[in-house]
């Protein structure tokens, strides 16, 4: 075995539409293009992936030149998940013999949600058990058709370093929760380093409410709390010069920031730029909060 | 149930490193605390601080037998970091709170910013002493110290999750004891076969037999080691247009097997039949001393030098 190219038949491409991927919730479909917020280890996450846009497998193994390989086709999900590539793991969360797939029905998986952790890439797949197809001897496991989807699993704000302590004991104002922004002299630099969020544990009931996703207002308000916190930091800073579509590190406080004046740009019935938002921000706070709170809305509503 | 383990962000974590790079004396344990400390925000109970006092000590006993605090001598130093890594993966196989026996993996415990704050809070002069040889200028590798694949006690525990033959096996952890450092880099450095236990022990399981093979043989190391690369090198290749994940073990196996034996083939074919003789083995002997004397040991010494 040399790593040479391998021709062999596989399914076209042009004929079969890319899966989408759901999450599923009784009978509501989600879809996860924009990730989970509301993820959690001990809850298990149930996927669907329709497929009635597919064209029946007769028709399209025939119309491929595959028909003798339908019988020994096998349709598989497996899912690797983790932090990098070379820390993470892959498992078949899926498999059964392709004849066996209702395209009606669609494709529905359940995962332990506790094997799943931050990025999560589902990888569809057809494949063959070993089989003779006119010109080519197909070994076992030849892939026919391959797509991956890949989303994050814990939102855009799942990650962010939490901190649950007594406000009382602290002698802190006792609010719910306080957004520390660490000091930020470059716009690259990480956004999950630089903020902190004390909770305070005080009201047990609140911390338990912002976790258990099912209260969107409340955390709509966390996050706007967290946008408006950030962004006054950083737009008072002149130094920053943060800008709308400018390019910065992945994961970074300027990447983060930069969508976030997008967000609240867009928003707004007339566009408004980094100035004019800066200037809100000084003399009209309040329409500034109230700005924030409608970008959150947005973001916990979709 | 799922463990939170504690973490350290990435930022904090490199400002640790700087502080022990900045100062020998920083490199000590100071308590599980730290400013930055969080735990993720979702379902399960936070791993007690009592557990991270075992692990501690547990792990401080095992190092000790390879000579901490003080470096193993030289000549024997690889050899016994080698057996720390391979006790401390016992012992992580073992540690309730890593939950290695369950169906799966525990996602929670391949987070990075625990393995950070494990390396820097919990165990920084373990982790310190493993790797002083490395160090240039007594200047200690991020790598070692953040969570990842090459972190001090990550990698150990990728070894388990990967290369563990489970507790039904008469010899649980014999591929972690017989595998050697690049054997390792080798198989779990590469995704897309390490990702999947089942194939990355399948690898190893044959890694060994080929190196038994070539070693009845009278073929050293080197030619040991070209086999493996290419033979690793070609299944990935193999990988893109064949799903390895969906072999049963016996198609699996043989796919591997096909790969080493192809490679020994064309390794016996191009490379001259190497001579058991004693004459041979006397002369090899002489030659490296000749180039060791010439070039230095292939390990910096304890102070960066070289001897």
């Amino acid at each position: 075995m040399r790593p040479v190219a391998y021709p062999y038949p596989v399914l076209p491409v042009s004929d079969l539409p890319d899966p989408e991927w759901f999450l599923a919730s009784g009978d509501d479909l989600t879809s996860l293009r924009d990730g989970i917020d509301a993820w959690d280890a001990e809850v298990p996450l149930v996927l669907h992936a329709p497929l009635e846009a597919w064209p029946a497998f007769d028709d399209l193994f025939q119309a491929s030149g595959l028909h003798e390989a339908l019988q020994h086709a096998t349709l598989a999900v497996l899912v690797e998940t983790g932090p990098s590539p070379i820390t993470g793991h892959r498992f078949t969360a899926f498999r059964e013999p392709l004849r066996a797939i209702d395209r009606e029905a669609g494709l529905t998986i359940k995962l332990d949600s506790s094997q799943l952790i931050e990025k999560v890439t589902l990888h569809f797949l057809i494949t063959v058990d070993s089989c003779m197809v006119p010109g080519f001897e197909l070994r076992s496991g030849s892939v026919l058709f391959r797509h991956a989807f890949s989303f994050p699993l814990e939102g855009s704000f799942a990650n962010f370093p939490v901190r649950p302590v007594s406000f009382t004991e602290r002698k802190w104002s006792p609010g719910f929760w306080q957004v520390d922004v660490g000091l930020i002299s470059d716009l690259d630099q990480s956004l999950l380093g630089t903020l902190l969020v004390y909770l305070n544990s005080d009201h047990a009931d609140v911390i338990e409410r912002l976790n258990s996703g099912n209260d969107r207002a409340l955390e709509c308000l966390f996050q706007a709390d967290i946008v408006s916190t950030v962004l006054q930091v950083i737009l008072m800073d002149e130094s920053l010069e943060p800008d709308i579509g400018q390019t910065y590190a992945d994961g970074s406080i300027g990447q983060a920031a930069s969508d976030w004046l997008a967000g609240l740009r867009d928003d707004a019935t007339s566009l408004l730029n980094v100035a004019m938002l800066r200037e809100e921000m000084v003399s009209r706070p309040g329409v500034f909060h109230a700005r924030c709170q409608a970008f959150a809305l947005m973001e916990v509503g979709t | 149930m799922s463990w939170l383990f504690p973490q350290i962000p990435r930022p904090d974590a490199e400002q640790l490193i700087d502080l022990f790079n900045a100062d020998f004396a920083n490199r000590c344990f100071s308590g599980f605390e730290h400013p930055q400390r969080f735990y993720q925000a979702s379902g399960g109970d936070r791993l007690p601080d009592e557990e991270l006092k075992v692990a501690r000590a547990a792990i401080i006993d095992i190092a000790k037998q390879s000579g901490f605090p003080d470096q193993p001598p030289t000549s024997t130093r690889n050899q016994a970091y080698a057996r720390f890594e391979a006790a401390v993966a016992e012992w992580f196989a073992g540690w309730a709170a890593l939950d290695v026996d369950r169906p799966g993996v525990a996602a929670e415990t391949t987070r990075r910013d625990w393995w950070s704050y494990l390396t820097l809070v919990v165990l920084p002069d373990v982790a310190c002493w493993r790797w002083v040889s490395e160090t240039q200028g007594n200047l200690l590798k991020h790598e070692r110290f953040l969570g990842g694949g090459r972190n001090t006690f990550q990698r150990i525990h990728r070894r388990v999750l990967c290369l563990d033959r489970g507790t039904d096996h008469p010899d649980r952890f014999g591929l972690i004891r017989e595998l050697k450092e690049d054997d390792f880099s080798a198989i779990l450095e590469r995704p897309s076969l390490s990702s999947s236990p089942r194939i990355a022990r399948m690898i190893a399981e044959e890694l060994l037999l080929m190196r038994a093979r070539l070693s009845e043989a009278g073929w050293g190391l080197g030619q040991q080691q070209s086999v493996y690369r290419q033979a690793i090198k070609d299944l990935c290749a193999y990988g893109i247009v064949t799903v390895f994940d969906l072999l049963d073990d016996a198609q699996l196996q043989d796919v591997v097997r096909e790969s080493f034996l192809q490679c020994e083939i064309r390794l016996k074919r191009d490379v001259p039949q190497p001579c058991n003789s004693d004459g041979h083995g006397k002369r090899s002997r002489l030659i490296g001393a000749f180039r060791y004397l010439l070039s230095g040991s292939s390990e910096p010494a304890a102070d960066g030098s070289s001897t």
